[in-house]
């Protein structure tokens, strides 16, 4: 094993832990297979831009490995078109949203309702009313089923049509997909913003090493 | 043998001709001997054909005629169906503008509860509808409908791009190559602008047709013919 593709958001990157780089999984993983670690996970990415680094920015076929874990379909991103790290600019509610959309119909009530339209507002820097409408008036829990299908099927055919192995995990419970991993299992150890703590990062490894 | 089709509403044989005579599906079946299972509808979009090969046993089909389409289109779920959502230029009567000329504005195309495709922009504070029938009307619209229209043609004037619809159109090209990639399939593209990914035939429109609502015989005779010759390579 020589080098290993990894991608997925703030939980593959290392979130709240002290020193990312080295606690994080995909760390271990390379260590334990004297592996080059090539981890371009990011805080707050999505689904979207997995696809995108997958599809354009990459060439999987220079990896003996693609690791990647999948997050809330909620999650999007967007072109700005301003150079930098901002070029595609994230799309991220907060977490009370995915709770807001799985629940939906579900004597939610309205008080928790309009705490969710206010994080909304609150969290994007730019468009904040078109968001706030997205969110609350188009998209919704059959939406983002389907989003996350073709994301699925589309990371999982590309590597397979390249012949990478790969394994594929979330952080979305309520995902109906067939993962290989559900990584925000209940009882995990996580930190104050519910990023899983360094022992989670070695018992992730070790479930994906045991799988390679 | 079965033939599956997808795409908009040039697959779908939709058209303001009087007679359009077969469609290239029917007439592809009809020489092939085959039956015609064609699902494409009008302001159909990439993801949905993508949904809808997802949905489906494959197992049932033996060949695939996909047709992509228009890369800015999309789809939403409003509770109880899947609506389609296309944006195009379209000249708006001087009637509503009080200018003189030839006044083109961007029209939101949206196919409702009953199927058919309605357009609505707005000038200035006004949402203008224009029906199945080009008829306009003014401010027709539930306030609900007026704000997703506001909405809507603000997602398209201030958060889609071209380097979006890229890679939205690369996604769904990769991922019915990969779901069909043990079936026989062939891949075309319909549409004005650019189509990024490698089908197998393009049709651009102001070079092989003027307009999707004026699809004639003679086009869908030139696809029946690039298909049946595609699918001989193949077979």
């Amino acid at each position: 094993m020589k080098k290993i593709y990894f991608d997925g958001c703030s939980w593959t990157f290392g979130g709240e832990l002290k020193d990312p780089t080295a606690e994080r999984f995909s760390r271990l993983i390379c260590n334990e297979l004297g592996a080059q670690e090539v981890n371009i996970s990011r805080a707050g990415g999505s689904n979207d831009r997995i696809v995108r680094q997958l599809l354009v920015e990459n060439n999987i076929e220079e990896y003996d490995l693609a690791i990647i874990q999948m997050t809330f379909p909620a999650r999007t991103e967007w072109y700005s078109g301003v150079d930098g790290k901002d070029l595609w600019k994230k799309v991220n509610p907060k977490f009370n949203y995915e709770t807001y959309i799985r629940n939906q119909g579900r004597h939610y009530p309205v008080i928790a309702k309009k705490r969710v339209e206010k994080t909304i507002r609150e969290k994007f820097e730019t468009h904040k009313d078109f968001w706030k409408y997205w969110y609350m008036n188009v998209a919704n829990e059959v939406f983002f089923d389907v989003k996350e299908n073709i994301h699925f099927q589309t990371i999982r055919d590309h590597c397979k049509a390249r012949g990478v192995p790969l394994i594929l995990s979330t952080i979305n419970r309520w995902s109906k997909l067939d993962f290989d991993f559900v990584l925000n299992t209940k009882g995990l150890k996580v930190h104050q913003y519910g990023h899983p703590t360094k022992e989670s990062h070695q018992k992730f490894a070790k479930m994906m090493l045991d799988k390679i | 043998m079965k033939i599956y089709f997808d795409g908009c509403a040039k697959t779908g044989g939709y058209t303001l001709l009087p007679d359009v005579g077969k469609k290239y599906s029917k007439l592809l079946c009809e020489k092939l001997g085959a039956e015609e299972y064609n699902i494409a509808q009008r302001c159909g979009n990439n993801r949905r054909i993508v949904r809808n090969l997802l949905e489906h046993d494959l197992s049932k089909f033996d060949l695939f005629v996909i047709q992509m389409t228009k890369r800015r289109r999309f789809e939403f779920f409003d509770g109880n169906r899947w609506i389609s959502i296309g944006y195009d230029e379209g000249r708006l009567p001087n009637r509503f503008t009080g200018l003189s000329g030839k006044n083109m504005v961007n029209f939101i195309s949206r196919r409702d509860e009953n199927n058919n495709v309605i357009k609505h922009t707005m000038w200035g504070d006004d949402i203008i509808t224009s029906n199945e029938r080009s008829e306009f009307t003014v401010n027709d619209v539930s306030e609900k409908l007026r704000e997703m229209i506001k909405y809507l043609l603000f997602y398209f004037n201030n958060i889609y791009t071209e380097e979006q619809g890229k890679i939205d159109e690369l996604m769904c090209y990769s991922t019915i190559k990969s779901t069909l990639r043990n079936h026989k399939h062939i891949i075309i593209w319909m549409g004005e602008g650019d189509c990024d990914v490698p089908v197998d035939l393009k049709y651009k429109k102001g070079e092989k047709y003027t307009s999707g609502l004026y699809f004639g015989s003679d086009k869908h005779q030139m696809i029946y013919y690039d298909v049946l010759e595609k699918y001989r390579c193949m077979s």
